[in-house]
């Protein structure tokens, strides 16, 4: 149909607010906004990420460090029925740290549907840790990675006398339990379920972006 | 001339603390003298339980037994013979476990685990060639493998402690050559190490061994020059409630 053929109505609406295509845009960026708002809310998202509840995976290249400690913590977790409960995690404190890109999967749920925030930054170049990650801290219950601590390594050391001083010192334990200590960390190809991550620098990592993905997706 | 007798006399004081105090912590270990947290470090009072069914120890310099360290909360690892389940202190350069497993378990907490889950060229390896490792532990089970011409050797060279040269010797003399096994237990034979190494002797660079199953109160790792002081391959960390 030509304009000139077109009623004076439909000329006036096709003028007027596109609701369908506002709709279709607006819908996405909501949820998107949603589920950033309440990652900022849980756990303000430029500090720490922070997951009470569902998994996050983490995937990255490496991590190079100076200061790596190793202790065991209680973490607060909710359950179904709406409380929460203490369940151990390894809590991992690292010094000055570079990590070679980055990717967290949170898969959760939004309005009864099946979503993944993932939270990506850092270059495709396998040879740079491009990432600064100084006084990092992970609440993990898996890690698979290739391991390797050099200097002074220490193994079973009181866990409330392990320290990281760029982290002020204790790693807050589970009391007269596993510590670990060492002078640097080399960790390679690692894949870990974290419970929570706080990388004091997060937004300055490079190519940083966050995306909502629907499903259950991992990195 | 007196003054400079006077610098002498106190340059050679110094020299003598500072050789008394320099050296490695098992010095202190070996006179007895009692030292607050030899490892460097207090240790948690539960000890980690250390697996593997293969693993190869390089430069073993020191087996002491009766080595009982204060542990965190007051308490101490336990004393005595390692045959009654004391603790030893073990040094050495370097030691590859095949398939590790470091675990440490909390009756209705958790089970940390750290575990190696592979072997030979991708073993986990604590310490490195010419690097200094310490293990205070309470050993469960291991077997050596020394042939049995080398240890009868080491007894007849080396070993003046006439109690331990029993026990080695009754070791040698369950089977001829021939017939001895390859591995032989190291619990009961653990108080002869030591003194065999205390008289100066020496086990082979390399010393094969299975069967590990050692509680560890504490090690400390240095590797020295830039090397990895522990390394896992193939690792992975795993908590879970118990």
């Amino acid at each position: 149909m030509s304009a000139a053929g077109a009623s004076a109505s439909e000329v006036q609406a096709s003028y007027g607010t596109r609701w369908r295509v506002v709709a279709f845009a607006l819908i996405p960026t909501a949820l998107l906004l949603a589920v950033v708002g309440s990652a900022v809310a849980a756990g303000a998202l430029a500090v720490s990420f922070a997951s009470a509840s569902g998994t996050v995976s983490l995937r990255t290249a490496g991590l190079n460090a100076e200061d790596f400690a190793v202790a065991v913590a209680s973490v607060s977790v909710a359950d179904v029925e709406g409380g929460s409960s203490e369940v151990p995690h390894a809590r991992i404190g690292v010094g000055p740290a570079r990590i070679n890109g980055l990717c967290l999967a949170h898969q959760t749920s939004m309005l009864g549907l099946a979503v993944t925030l993932l939270i990506e930054g850092g270059d495709s170049d396998p040879s740079t840790f491009e990432i600064r990650a100084d006084a990092l801290t992970l609440d993990v219950r898996d890690v698979r990675a290739e391991i390797g601590a050099g200097g002074e390594v220490q193994v079973n050391k009181n866990g409330g006398d392990v320290a990281v001083a760029a982290l002020g010192g204790s790693l807050d334990p589970t009391a007269r339990s596993f510590g670990l200590q060492a002078s640097t960390a080399r960790l390679s190809d690692i894949n870990a379920i974290v419970r929570n991550i706080a990388i004091p620098d997060l937004l300055s990592v490079p190519n940083f972006r966050i995306t909502v993905a629907p499903g259950s997706r991992t990195c | 001339m007196r003054a400079c007798r006077a610098l002498l006399c106190a340059l050679a004081a110094a020299a003598l603390v500072a050789t008394a105090v320099g050296p490695s912590r098992l010095a202190g270990a070996v006179t007895g003298a009692p030292t607050a947290t030899p490892a460097g470090f207090l240790p948690a009072p539960i000890p980690v339980t250390v697996t593997a069914p293969t693993l190869r120890i390089r430069d073993l310099v020191a087996v002491l037994v009766d080595q009982p360290i204060a542990l965190a909360g007051g308490g101490r690892s336990p004393g005595g013979p390692p045959s009654a389940g004391g603790t030893v202190l073990l040094g050495f350069a370097r030691i590859d476990l095949d398939r590790a497993r470091i675990a440490q378990s909390r009756a209705g907490e958790f089970t940390l685990a750290i575990t190696n889950a592979a072997a030979a060229d991708r073993a986990a390896v604590i310490g490195g060639v010419g690097g200094e490792v310490e293990l205070w532990g309470v050993v469960n089970t291991l077997d050596i493998c020394l042939p049995a011409s080398t240890l009868r050797d080491l007894v007849l060279r080396n070993l003046g402690d006439a109690a331990a040269r029993r026990i080695v010797a009754g070791l040698l003399a369950d089977g001829a050559d021939s017939k001895a096994p390859p591995c032989t237990a190291a619990k009961p034979l653990l108080p002869a190490l030591a003194a065999l190494i205390r008289q100066g002797g020496k086990l082979p660079a390399l010393v094969r061994a299975r069967d590990l199953d050692i509680e560890v109160y504490a090690l400390r790792a240095n590797a020295g020059s830039g090397a990895l002081s522990l390394s896992l391959p193939a690792g992975r960390l795993l908590v879970t409630p118990r």
